[in-house]
């Protein structure tokens, strides 16, 4: 209801609407008269729990449709019914009222996938001459599975799998062809490591829902005869070449061809596979000699296509349409005007050339299009370039600074299933009980297999898997080693993670984590003191021992990083008691970001932050210092603000933390999104 | 086009403008609506209650405290409201849960605020042809503040005058008497657009102003300001069509 109401200010929505109650009053389409009507009238006068026994005596063509679309359709009847008393055709009230609803479903579906573009809708949809041609001019009924359709798009997009595939299969089971869309689904749901543990809850109610669509009425023998020998489905063969004297047929091929290239995009968005979809019903639709009603289920992805088209790219989409509509106009009878005796065909008088140049049109406006959605809608997509090359994070940092805790706060955002971590610490030389531990400490380089920690980077941005040990913090001793195979996001942590200027290069981000030393000592020293019961003496000891080390090989690494978060106490904390813990502010170094003016206006706005914003003693450096707390759920928002297209890159449910922690994921993931972009 | 009902007014280019903020510069109701439905389903939720019987307990608590309060900048407190109405629902205070609504209402306030069309085009002529720009307008100044943030039009502004600041709501004089003040300026060329009939228009006849009324909708009453327009853009043509914007 909410979504209506913008509609209803607008006046052209109320003339789009009239145009439609007019052409239901006064047009009378070949296909309802002599098909739907009289089918719906037979099931009237003798109702039946086999809705295609009333085909009986009529055309084969009546009603070749599965039972969602009866049952879609059936609700009208009794207002239809009622109106017969009014003088209304009982049948074709409610297959126009039919058609009508499923027309404003549609726009009101369309206005859920693209809020707040109203305007566009209704010059896209609303008065788009195919939806005109195909409801009110043909009058067919492909509006309602489109309704499902649709509706089963939205679903996905909003991660409700089992709605999505109750509404696809209800498409599907209202008209069979639809059904071609759903290997575009599985792609979806395969093609996306987040949703790992929720395929069933897509695939399994598809089937089941499918299963009892279109395998119950099997046993009924005008349901065979009706929706089962429909010649629809035999359209895919219309487009043939000849091999010898063996026909080869296009259409198929071209499908698959399409569905290959899909499957080769390694992490498809909502907005990718909403594109695709379109892409491979446009593909159909140019190959085949589609009844009007075909179009139908193209125009909302068209619709998507225009939403974001530029001005240039309006051409081709417009010629299309026109071209389009010109040839189902001319390819289907015109309906009855009032006052007028026999539907005339335009085939009659004008000649089979005209015809032909017209689908000639069609299929060349229809190629420009469609190389015009590749190269704009998927090319130029965000996610299709991420997908090319794992998203890369490489997080360094001194021991003790929050490597670990970074990287988790990273991967609670993007899923556990899409990310890969490589832990520096499965690289060190040596176990905990080594001897060379006396003579060099962690943070030497040459305590550390370095050039194998760079090669099985390098192997997994490249989608390979490695073979990796794993370093067990509780024993001090390597694990088992075990395979990892590639993600969409690599997470690289380690004492060294920038330390190779080569390996520097392939990341995505860099970031160093820089815990002041005071706040890294009360920290080291309250766990070993208090948990593990070392002295504090000897704790004291072994942080100068390493402190050389620190300076030479790990604070260097700061100056390669994009980001530097830096955790400092509060002035006047008292670092002394172990028993408290000190309050802290954080600092980031942000090193070439555009988006800093606009996080800093966000941190103050809706953040409620002590925020400073100056800018750094080097060229593209800035600091903000921010204090205060940040609510719970706050980032979240924030983010959304921000990073436009968010939700194709997390996880279904990412884990915003609240605090400093919902600060860094923000900052990290605007850092990661720019930097992600600029691959383009 | 902008329908003007006295042309004497219009002889010469204003010397200032005066500008309402909310329902004004952006609409209201989808915002706000938004923003309220959230509320009242969290509140709910974390009371255990129903949506009508928040709903009701802090409407009531809304109009208590704007009787109480009267036009003061803190009679538009959300936070008064929620607090009383928490309390009037027999939960006694209950300063986080308060608060925490606070922020959300405002948190998706903001998430739903979209500037009426061309509003940014207007300003920038305004300000670009050197005409003083003066925010006017009811509420408390944070809250203010954070939404003219929100919105980036923070460089627009030569002043911003808020209730809070001035001690009365408009339609009292206080708020138009402390903007002329500080723009130094008399009132009989300076502009005053708001939507609002009464505060805005009434309020800034009363105080010598020429006033221009914003519509919303095709259904606004009859009011009596010296000029009214549907879109930013009516109004920006209407200026540039007598030079007194420079683009």
């Amino acid at each position: 209801m909410e979504l209506i109401k913008p509609f209803f200010r607008l006046r052209l929505f109320w003339l789009g609407a009239a145009i439609r109650l007019a052409a239901c009053l006064l047009l009378e389409p070949m296909a309802q008269k002599d098909w739907f009507g009289p089918f719906f009238d037979n099931w009237m006068a003798n109702p039946s729990f086999i809705p295609w026994n009333a085909a009986a005596g009529l055309d084969d063509k009546v009603f070749p449709y599965g039972p969602v679309m009866f049952l879609s359709i059936l609700p009208f009847c009794l207002p239809g019914y009622l109106l017969k008393a009014f003088g209304a055709d009982a049948a074709l009230t409610a297959v126009r009222g039919a058609i009508f609803s499923a027309d404003l479903i549609i726009l009101l579906l369309l206005a859920h996938l693209f809020p707040r573009q109203e305007k566009k809708l209704l010059a896209f949809y609303w008065f788009s001459p195919l939806v005109l041609l195909a409801n009110y001019w043909a009058g067919q009924l492909d509006a309602i599975p489109t309704v499902w359709l649709v509706a089963s798009c939205l679903a996905l997009r909003n991660y409700r799998f089992r709605s999505a595939a109750v509404f696809l299969a209800a498409a599907s089971a209202a008209k069979l062809s639809i059904a071609v869309v759903f290997p575009f689904f599985l792609l979806y749901l395969i093609r996306n490591r987040r949703f790992t543990g929720l395929r069933l809850d897509f695939v399994l109610p598809f089937l089941a829902v499918l299963v009892l669509g279109l395998g119950l009425p099997i046993f009924a023998e005008s349901y065979r005869h009706l929706v089962m020998g429909t010649p629809e489905m035999f359209r895919l063969f219309d487009l043939h070449l000849k091999l010898g004297d063996i026909p080869l047929f296009l259409t198929p091929i071209i499908f698959g061809c399409t569905f290959y290239a899909v499957a080769q995009v390694s992490r498809l968005s909502f907005d990718l596979f909403f594109s695709l979809v379109g892409c491979a019903l446009l593909s159909i639709l140019l190959t085949t000699r589609t009844p009007p009603g075909w179009y139908i289920w193209f125009v909302p992805f068209l619709v998507a296509h225009l939403v974001r088209a530029r001005r240039s790219q309006m051409l081709p989409a417009g010629l299309f349409i026109l071209t389009a509509s010109m040839c189902q106009y001319l390819f289907w009878p015109s309906p009855l005007w009032p006052g007028m005796d026999e539907s005339f065909t335009p085939e009659t008088w004008l000649k089979p050339q005209f015809i032909s140049l017209s689908y000639t049109a069609t299929l060349f406006a229809g190629i420009i299009l469609l190389a015009d959605t590749l190269r704009r809608d998927i090319l130029n997509n965000n996610i299709y370039q991420i997908g090319k090359k794992p998203a890369s994070i490489a997080i360094a940092g001194n021991s003790g600074a929050g490597k670990d805790r970074c990287a988790r706060l990273v991967a609670d955002l993007l899923g556990e299933d899409s990310v890969v971590q490589i832990s520096g610490d499965d690289y060190h030389n040596w176990d905990r009980y080594g001897l060379m531990w006396q003579s060099l400490t962690h943070l030497s380089p040459q305590a550390n297999q370095l050039g194998r920690f760079a090669a099985d980077v390098l192997s997994i941005l490249d989608r390979k898997r490695i073979l990796c040990r794993v370093y067990d913090h509780q024993t001090g001793r390597f694990r088992q080693p075990a395979s990892r195979r590639a993600g969409d996001f690599v997470l690289v942590s380690g004492l060294h993670a920038l330390y190779q200027e080569k390996l520097n290069a392939k990341f995505d981000l860099k970031i160093f984590l820089d815990l002041d030393e005071r706040l890294r000592v009360f920290f080291k020293c309250r766990r070993d003191v208090q948990e593990r019961g070392h002295s504090l003496y000897d704790t004291l000891a072994s942080i100068e021992k390493r402190r050389p080390d620190a300076a030479q090989y790990i604070a260097p690494q700061a100056q390669l990083a994009d980001i530097v978060f830096r955790l400092e106490p509060l002035p006047n904390s008292d670092l002394n008691d172990f028993n408290v813990i000190p309050k802290f502010r954080l600092t980031v170094l942000l090193r070439r970001a555009m988006y800093t003016y606009s996080l800093v206006r966000q941190l103050v706005v809706m953040g409620h932050l002590n925020t400073q914003l100056s800018e750094g003693g080097e060229i593209f450096e800035q600091s903000i210092l921010i204090e205060g707390f940040c609510l719970p759920g706050q980032a979240k928002i924030i983010a959304s603000q921000l990073l436009p297209g968010l939700d194709d890159i997390l996880a279904p449910k990412p884990q915003w933390r609240d605090g400093f922690d919902g600060i860094i994921q923000l900052i990290t993931l605007c850092h990661l999104m720019q930097n992600c972009k600029e691959r383009l | 086009m902008p329908h003007i009902y006295d042309q004497d007014r219009f002889q010469t280019e204003p010397s200032a403008v005066l500008l309402d903020l909310d329902n004004t510069l952006y609409p209201f109701e989808p915002a706000h609506s938004a923003a309220e439905s959230e509320v009242l389903a969290m509140a709910a939720q974390q009371m255990g209650l129903a949506v009508k019987h928040v709903r009701a307990a802090f409407s009531q608590a809304r109009q208590d405290v704007k009787k109480r309060l009267g036009p003061v900048a803190s009679s538009h407190n959300r936070l008064l409201y929620f607090s009383r109405g928490i309390e009037s629902l027999g939960r006694k205070a209950q300063p986080l849960l308060a608060l925490t609504l606070e922020q959300t209402y405002w948190n998706v306030f903001f998430q739903n605020i979209r500037l009426f069309d061309d509003v940014i085009l207007f300003l920038t002529a305004l300000k670009g042809s050197g005409i003083p720009i003066c925010l006017v307008t009811d509420l408390t100044a944070e809250v203010q503040y954070r939404k003219i943030l929100f919105l980036e039009l923070e460089n627009y502004f030569d002043y911003i005058v808020t209730s809070e600041d001035s001690g009365r709501d408009k339609p009292d004089p206080a708020s138009f008497r402390l903007a002329l003040e500080l723009l130094q300026i008399p009132p009989e060329r300076v502009w005053m657009i708001g939507d609002n009939p009464q505060t805005d228009i009434d309020g800034g006849r009363a105080s010598g102003l020429t006033t221009l009324l914003k519509k919303n909708g095709p259904f606004m009453s009859a009011s009596q300001a010296h000029l009214d327009f549907d879109r930013f853009a009516d109004l920006h043509k209407f200026m540039r069509d007598r030079k007194w914007v420079l683009y």
